[in-house]
């Protein structure tokens, strides 16, 4: 059992899925990524092993849970067994519980995870989050854990219907138009890339779908490489307006730009190893 | 389960996972999974995202288009399902990457993990391994690896197996000077030697044959980078 600050950390028991369900999904929600829990179906995916999970009911270890004065404040997924690195450790989820300090919580389980993985002569431990997790980097950081630029692993995206999928979207958008102060903005946005296009209404600070045909008061035609990062929060709207990679045709350039810039703002990604798929 | 078949390719549709592939003596050669996969965009937004996964084709079936047209049909599965999107992870050092570009997949993200070694010896010893099989070493080697923030460490090439030695060399015959991160990224082949060299992220001192000798020893093995 391992101290620092008054926590200790213990293996994973049957029944703790609804405590760290609940933790997951309040340590994620300000990401955007994959969808949320429930605790069957955080409890389903590491009951057998697949190719990038390993399974609690083999390894007990796999689910190390932080508890302070009782309360569950947070866990570290780790699979001792990864399948592209047998001799390493790779911790691959790290929640803590809204309102207890990650800074505190994240270094003794990853320390935890450390002792563990020496234990079983693992040579490194690699943390497999997200870059844009600061408290998890912030605590590798402070543990010696070195940073190469990037790795050759990539998350690709294509869009299959851009109407469909900006519809999906529309609550979303809907939101961060308010949350905006174009909140009042209103009149019919057409984005184009390439053979797709997609029509919204903008009226009152909700976007909903219009028909293909509306006449559109600004349209805005994105490249086919831009899209997906833009969509994903990946890249700012004006950099790939720089870029030339977006044009808008509009009366008022300047307000469509921050229009977009409220529509599709830069967005933190979390895709820990343990959620794909 | 409902499957259907066209031009060779068939589909099977699972309660989860879908299938498309191409068979062969009834083993699948060629084949593309997809599940759903929903994705959130922020607090108030998920769209039906199909994720695909188990990408494959048979080494004998390779070079022939064959995956291309899986592919090609698995989209049009995807879209005939509904989804208006879909993501995949993969490596972006593999040919398969080219192929979904080409079916109009984006990199949206690449992987940044971190790493700790733990036992900096044991880790350059065995990433090193292909060392001793480049026909480096006819006879021992010594190389002493300074690894920053972490200790140095002390190699022995011999006989086509590099070890870890618990003492440091008197005189070690090649002296190696790089930070961590820059070693890490040599041996997952994410910068080649050469490239690290001519950055200079690597200080070395030593003889100039066996430094040449270890340039055109990294040069030959070639690595791949995480499937998919």
């Amino acid at each position: 059992m391992a101290r620092r600050a008054g926590i200790s950390i213990r293996s994973f028991r049957d029944g703790d899925e609804v405590a760290l369900s609940r933790i997951f999904n309040e340590y994620v929600a300000r990401f955007a990524g994959p969808r949320l829990v429930t605790p069957e179906s955080w409890r389903r995916q590491f009951i057998r092993r697949s190719w990038n999970g390993p399974s609690v009911d083999e390894d007990p270890d796999s689910v190390r849970v932080a508890e302070r004065a009782g309360h569950i404040v947070g866990y570290a997924v780790t699979d001792y067994s990864p399948f592209e690195e047998e001799h390493a450790a790779v911790v691959q989820e790290l929640c803590a519980a809204s309102g207890e300090p990650p800074d505190e919580i994240f270094p003794a389980l990853l320390e935890d995870a450390e002792r563990r993985a020496r234990e079983r002569g693992k040579d490194a431990l690699s943390l497999l989050v997200s870059s844009d997790d600061g408290p998890a980097c912030r605590a590798a950081s402070a543990l010696g854990f070195v940073s190469p630029p990037e790795d050759a692993g990539v998350f690709m995206a294509a869009v299959v219907d851009l109407a469909q999928l900006l519809h999906e979207m529309s609550g979303e958008l809907s939101r961060r138009l308010r949350e905006s102060d174009l909140a009042t903005w209103e009149g019919v946005v057409r984005v184009k890339c390439g053979r797709q296009s997609a029509t919204l209404r903008v009226r009152g600070g909700q976007v909903s779908r219009a028909p293909a045909r509306a006449r559109a008061d600004v349209s805005a035609d994105i490249d086919r490489e831009a899209l997906i990062p833009l969509l994903f929060g990946q890249q700012p709207v004006r950099e790939a307006y720089l870029q030339d990679r977006l044009t808008v045709t509009a009366g008022d350039r300047e307000e469509v730009l921050r229009l977009l810039d409220a529509l599709f703002p830069p967005m933190p990604l979390f895709l820990p190893r343990a959620q794909w798929w | 389960m409902s499957s259907d078949s066209r031009e060779g390719i068939k589909v099977n549709k699972g309660s989860r996972w879908s299938r498309v592939f191409w068979e062969e003596n009834g083993k699948d050669v060629s084949r593309v999974l997809y599940a759903p996969y929903p994705f959130r965009m922020g607090p108030a937004g998920e769209v039906r995202m199909a994720g695909i996964g188990g990408v494959g084709t048979e080494p004998s079936f390779r070079r022939r288009g064959l995956a291309g047209r899986v592919f090609e049909r698995t989209m049009e599965e995807v879209a005939a399902d509904g989804y208006s999107c879909a993501g995949l992870y993969t490596g972006s050092t593999i040919v398969a990457h080219r192929m979904y570009r080409r079916h109009g997949f984006v990199d949206v993200r690449r992987h940044r993990p971190v790493y700790k070694l733990l036992d900096p010896g044991a880790f350059a010893a065995r990433t090193l391994s292909w060392l001793g099989r480049e026909g480096l070493a006819h006879s021992p080697v010594t190389v002493s690896l300074h690894l920053p923030p972490y200790d140095p460490v002390h190699l022995r090439i011999h006989k086509g197996e590099v070890e870890a030695l618990r003492r440091p060399p008197s005189r070690p015959d090649l002296r190696l000077c790089m930070p961590a991160r820059a070693f890490i990224m040599i041996t997952r082949g994410m910068v080649s030697l050469d490239y690290a060299v001519a950055a200079r992220l690597v200080e070395w001192e030593g003889d100039e044959d066996l430094c040449r000798r270890l340039r055109a020893a990294a040069r030959a093995h070639r690595r791949i980078v995480y499937g998919g």
